[in-house]
């Protein structure tokens, strides 16, 4: 948990580079630098550019500044600013703002005069790649539009579908070398602005020198860092944020990852696709139903088999005695073993299936499925029932819509097994005892994680195991204490809906 | 540091007291069905235990069985000593089946039963039955059979306990071992050329065996006793000189008590005619005939197996019971006492409720 | 006077009551009492089940009359009636009570697992990994404990669905005739029953955490309506069963029948019941705990953390002195009277003494 004191915040803005008062003692330290470039023009060859070459848009600069500054004939900055078709530009003597644009590609314009003022003219270069399908999150129907690891162009897409004044982005500097932009995002009048405050102090209280990606940020400021649950929802799916946003949660966007964060979030939650919006309540119900009954699937099944081939012969029912024993008749491994083997098969397919390009992964996923499956069956160092077992577990838990919630779900089963070996169903009900128990004193922003299931609150369960229809879901979920508690105002659209027929 | 290594130790210490016996599926002597024999000339009772044996896959060797005997006078013994012949560990947590000699169940089969009753292992949805003869020569015989010799024995009892004999695992005979106004009855098992069958129902005055009702009188037991579906039933019509069958039966039975001395066992039944050829049912006149003389006939046997059954003192029917239900004042020693004269009367409706499919 | 006040974020909703009594009231006992009441009352024991719902009932409703509008808990109520240090020796013997109970309930349970699933098993390694459990759920606090004792009435409700088997199997003549056993006997049943039905008396720790403490009355009513018609229908199902000489030769009747249960994935359900009733255990076992550690806290002002883990090595080391089932059976007789005496005499005469002092200090306050 980060919660550091506020002192901290005031420390880091302490800077430590007490020699550096000017721009002339900034200069020896960039010129360092092979890719700093610094050119002389204009007539009189009185001015001064300087701007790091691999930060810049060159083709723009080209045409607009150098063709213009070439032959000029001005000796102040005022009349150059108006000269230049640049609109962002500014002139400044502070050399802490302009060592910052500097780094973030702007190009710094000075004339060799004593003045210290500096023009700094923006020319961006971006390099991010173009907006794309979703991978992790893909849905067969619906909208396919993904993130990517630019901060704007993410605001853009979550603008685009909240076309709203209240929709307000507060932008956090985090991150002590990678001076990483964090945007949060809420709707005004809807997020709850206890939330806000609290996402907004945990941020500023992070101290870390580096922020890569959101999941940095979603590691430092949950709750109980130390869970395997994630307790911030990640997605790459504009139309999933949006739709938290207008629930009253609160969006954290980090520069540099395609993943945007979403908090408050349930247990339930993660295991809703948003591909669950797109069908009717029916079927997505049933989906939801499936999935959680697949996580329940996974986590217990090679534990029961374990418990039950080691202990508990007596709940083998007759029929299935026969398959069992034959199937495991010349294995020479306790099942505790023979499981754990094949666990560790099965998450070494998947890690090498993820660590490769993905043509070689899918070669990779048949060989160690067919091939391997198949020889340890036939050379006899695993059961075929296990085999299956472990198989339908692994697809089971790939079901989870949320990568980061799948991963925990596929660790979740190891200490089962093990409890499983040492006091068989005991163990098991042992370890559920003590999952229940994490699960109840997990919290996401001071928000029970269980919710809706404990506390029980009855009118959340309209989209929590299952989806009810949209006609019933005329109240924002209790998790978030939204401000504004109503999407709609049930009573006037059900009276419009009677007259209707 | 220091700490964090005593911690360690005490917890690899604590794990490793942890442990318990392993009972792995395929590492045990798994006991699924138990003969037990009474031997008069050593006075200890002879236990016969079957193990399945499968193989590789289960088609390939079907109805393997493992066969282990001996000699105890307890329960707990018999298995300890099997002990010594089996290569695994023996585990009964899988007993289907419980069979007795004929000796022994004439002797009385409480101490077994008891004793079996007392391994939390056990289960109580385990059929019991008697075999004629010695329980270990029906067990050792070899037979051609699909399913292992347990699982032949289950599922010929299970299938008959649905149409003809009643419904009798060691719960309810635990049940009427213990209970009052009651007696156990268990079915027979008789060795045929190289197959089992279900050869009559034993009714025991207590824990011994004292009377046997051959096939053609479960039906009219299993009438009186409880409620019945999908029976069928071969009926005599000796005026007219033909056999019909009645299929599909449902019956409802219900005790009447007309005063302390005086019961009605009612059963209500209705069925299907089959085999009826050169007999159709054409009018109504026919129709109540043929209901009146089926009754008639049920009726009829009915008295004389309830007449037996009051002879010998035994009370399968649990007429008893329902008496404790019905009369506050009811005492188990008045009621044995009262038994042999009480007037049953069992009164049979039939209706005949289909014709067949062809007429 | 300052009375205790917990913090908000611990604090229930009082609909949340239902699912606490329930879970504190079911335990071990709904495994065996059946066997119990039927040796002192017949099968006419059913009966008497109602009429400790009944008086239970009645109890529930002096607590609440006890603990008033200012929402105080058992030691406020001692040390305003009986003064500092009467008052506080009364809530110590009142905490000793309940670790006791919570202690007690564990380890009878852990002999129901000895006997079914591992009779060679360590029962120190066992007892010390449930006591890490219990400190953990204890630990989060009451908000956890309840959310733990919500999940187990779930366990509960569904284990109770399976005594169906009963009704299929069974004999419902057993139940007749009505009302064939002496009155007394009836009333004498009530004893062995209101063990069953112990759980209330923990309100009197918990109730400064609930929300508008009073409007839960309702909720605590039917809370104990639902543990006598679960006891009820449990009763009946076995009743119909079993007879009443087979009964009293089995230590878990429960279980018995489950043994007869069984589905085309499980041969034996009481394997898998034995599981799960053990979360209901866990859940009777940490209520029970917490309160019994939220009354030494009270008392000392110790922190709740270091104090939890000092009684549950109190707790684990108590395994060492009680070795054998008959010194359980006779501590969990010895535990059950006390508990009976509290409910049935203590609390009512509670009640009556505050009546009288308040009476008095009211008396003094006008004049």
């Amino acid at each position: 948990m980060i919660r550091k004191k506020n002192s901290n915040i005031q420390k880091k803005n302490k800077q430590p580079k007490k020699d550096i008062n000017s721009f002339n003692d900034l200069l020896p330290m960039m010129e360092k630098s092979d890719d700093f470039k610094h050119l002389i023009l204009g007539s009189t060859k009185n001015i001064e550019i300087f701007y790091y070459q691999s930060l810049i848009n060159m083709e723009k600069i080209e045409v607009s500044l150098f063709g213009k500054l070439e032959d000029a004939k001005v000796d102040n900055l005022d009349v150059l600013e108006n000269l230049l078709p640049f609109s962002e530009a500014e002139i400044t003597e502070d050399i802490k703002i302009i060592e910052e644009k500097l780094l973030t590609g702007f190009i710094a314009v000075k004339f060799i005069n004593n003045s210290q003022n500096v023009l700094l003219i923006p020319a961006k270069f971006e390099a991010d790649r173009d907006v794309s399908q979703p991978e992790i999150e893909f849905s067969v129907l619906g909208p396919k539009l993904a993130f990517i690891e630019d901060l704007n162009t993410n605001i853009n897409l979550i603008r685009k579908r909240i076309k709203l004044p209240q929709l307000h982005v507060k932008s956090l500097q985090v991150g002590k070398i990678t001076k990483t932009d964090i945007s949060i995002v809420f709707i005004d009048g809807i997020a709850n602005p206890d939330n806000v405050d609290i996402i907004e102090q945990r941020i500023s209280a992070v101290e870390y020198d580096q922020i890569m990606d959101s999941s940095f940020i979603a590691q430092m400021i949950s709750d109980n860092s130390q869970s395997p649950f994630p307790q911030l929802m990640d997605t790459e799916r504009p139309d999933r944020v949006s739709s938290a946003l207008v629930e009253g949660k609160i969006a954290i966007v980090v520069d540099g990852s395609p993943h945007v964060l979403i908090a408050p979030t349930t247990l339930v939650e993660f295991f809703a696709s948003y591909e669950d919006y797109f069908l009717s309540w029916h079927i997505a119900s049933a989906f939801r139903i499936i999935r959680i009954f697949a996580v329940i699937f996974s986590v217990l099944i090679t534990p029961m088999y374990v418990a039950v081939l080691t202990y508990h012969y007596h709940i083998v029912p007759g029929d299935l005695l026969g398959t069992l024993i034959s199937s495991r008749k010349d294995i020479p491994f306790p099942p505790i073993l023979e499981a754990l083997i094949l666990e560790l098969t099965i998450e070494l397919l998947r890690e090498a299936g993820a660590r490769l390009p993905t043509k070689i992964g899918q070669t990779i996923g048949i060989v160690g499925g067919i091939v391997i499956g198949t020889a340890a069956v036939e050379a006899g160092l695993t059961s075929n029932v296990l085999l299956i077992l472990i198989a339908l577990a692994a697809l089971a838990s790939f079901t989870t819509p949320i990568y980061r919630m799948g991963n925990t779900i596929r660790l979740l089963r190891f200490p089962f097994i093990i409890f499983a070996q040492m006091w068989g169903l005991i163990g098991i009900f042992i370890s559920i005892m003590f999952l229940i128990t994490h699960l109840l004193r997990l919290t996401s922003l001071g928000r029970p994680f269980l919710e809706p299931l404990y506390p029980p609150r009855w009118r959340d369960f309209k989209d929590a195991v299952i989806r009810l229809p949209f006609s019933v879901q005329g109240a924002r979920p209790i998790i978030t204490t939204p401000k504004d508690k109503n999407r709609i105002n049930l009573a006037r659209t059900n009276a419009k809906r009677a007259r209707r027929k | 540091m220091q700490t964090t290594r005593m911690y360690l130790i005490l917890i690899c210490c604590l794990l490793l007291t942890g442990c318990v016996k392993t009972k792995i599926l395929d590492d045990i002597e798994l006991i699924m069905t138990y003969g037990y024999d009474w031997d008069p000339a050593a006075e200890t009772y002879k236990g016969t235990a079957v193990s399945p044996l499968y193989g590789k896959s289960e088609q390939m060797e079907i109805g393997g069985n493992f066969r282990y005997s001996g000699s105890a006078k307890t329960f707990q013994d018999i298995s300890s000593f099997i002990q010594t012949k089996a290569p695994y560990q023996v585990e009964v947590g899988n007993l289907i089946g419980i069979l007795f000699g004929e000796e022994l169940a004439k002797k009385g089969v409480s101490d077994i039963i008891y004793g079996i009753n007392e391994d939390p292992n056990i289960g109580r949805d385990l059929n019991v039955a008697i075999v004629e003869g010695e329980a270990e020569t029906l067990l050792k015989q070899d037979y051609n059979m699909e399913l292992t010799l347990s699982r032949f024995i289950e599922e010929l009892i299970n299938n008959n306990s649905k149409s003809n004999i009643p419904k009798m695992n060691l719960h309810d005979l635990n049940y009427r071992l213990t209970g009052e106004g009651m007696d156990p009855f268990l079915p027979i098992l008789r060795q045929s050329e190289d197959s089992i069958d279900i050869a009559a129902i034993g009714m025991m005055k207590d824990d011994k065996l004292v009377h046997e009702i051959p096939y053609e009188q479960f039906f009219v037991f299993k009438l009186l006793y409880e409620d019945c579906e999908d029976h069928t039933y071969e009926f005599d019509w000796e005026e007219k000189k033909r056999t019909v069958a009645i299929s599909s039966i449902r019956s409802t039975r219900s005790i009447h008590w007309k005063s302390k001395k005086e019961v009605v066992i009612k059963a209500d039944i209705s069925g299907t005619l089959t085999e009826s050829k050169n007999m159709g049912v054409k009018n109504f006149q026919e129709k109540i005939d043929i209901e009146q003389a089926v009754s008639k006939k049920l009726e009829e046997e009915g008295t004389k197996l309830v007449k037996k059954f009051q002879e010998l003192d035994i009370d399968p029917l649990m007429i008893g019971a329902s008496a404790k239900g019905k009369f506050r004042d009811w005492t188990v020693k008045e009621w044995e006492s009262q038994y042999p004269e009480i007037k049953i009367t069992p009164s049979v409706d039939f209706n005949l409720d289909l014709s067949n499919i062809i007429q | 006077m300052n009375h205790f006040k917990p913090d908000i974020s611990q604090m229930v909703s009082p609909f949340l009551l239902l699912y606490i009594i329930h879970a504190t009231q079911i335990g071990e006992g709904i495994l065996s009492f059946e066997r119990q009441i039927a040796s002192i009352a017949g099968f006419d024991a059913w009966i008497s089940i109602i009429l400790t719902g009944v008086l239970t009932t009645i109890i529930i409703v002096v607590i609440w009359k006890i603990i008033g509008d200012q929402q105080r808990d058992f030691m406020d109520i001692h040390q305003y009636m009986f003064g500092n240090i009467l008052g506080k020796i009364f809530t110590f013997i009142f905490g000793l009570y309940l670790l006791t109970v919570s202690v007690i309930v564990l380890i009878s349970y852990i002999e129901i697992i000895q006997i079914w699933f591992f009779p060679d098993m360590s029962i120190y390694f066992f007892l010390f990994v449930l006591f890490v459990l219990i400190i953990y759920i204890c630990l989060g606090g009451f908000r956890t404990v309840v959310g733990f004792a919500f999940f187990s009435f779930f366990v509960t409700a569904f284990l109770a669905i399976f005594k169906y088997e009963a009704f299929a199997a069974g004999h419902v003549h057993n139940l007749l005739p009505v009302f064939n056993t002496p009155f007394k006997d009836i009333i004498l049943a009530i004893e062995p029953m209101s063990f069953s039905f112990l759980g209330i008396e923990l309100i009197l720790i918990y109730a400064p955490f609930i929300h508008r403490f009073q409007s839960g009355l309702k909720w605590a009513i039917s809370s104990n309506i639902l543990t006598t018609s679960v006891y009820l229908f449990s009763a009946i199902a076995l009743f119909i069963y079993y007879n009443d000489q087979q009964i009293q030769l089995i230590s878990w009747p429960t279980l018995q029948l489950w043994k007869v249960i069984n589905f085309p994935i499980v041969e034996r359900f009481e394997y898998v019941g034995i599981g799960l009733h053990f979360i209901a255990i866990i859940a009777t076992s940490c209520l029970y705990f917490w309160a019994s550690i939220q009354c030494f806290h009270r008392l000392t002002n110790f922190s709740f953390r270091k104090m939890s883990i000092f009684f549950s090595l109190i707790g684990f080391s108590s395994i060492f002195f009680i070795h054998n089932f008959l010194m359980i059976e006779k501590i969990t007789t010895f535990i059950s009277r006390a508990g009976v005496i509290l409910l049935f005499a203590y609390i009512p005469l509670l009640y009556l003494c505050h009546k009288i002092v308040s009476g008095v200090k009211k008396k003094h306050a006008n004049n």
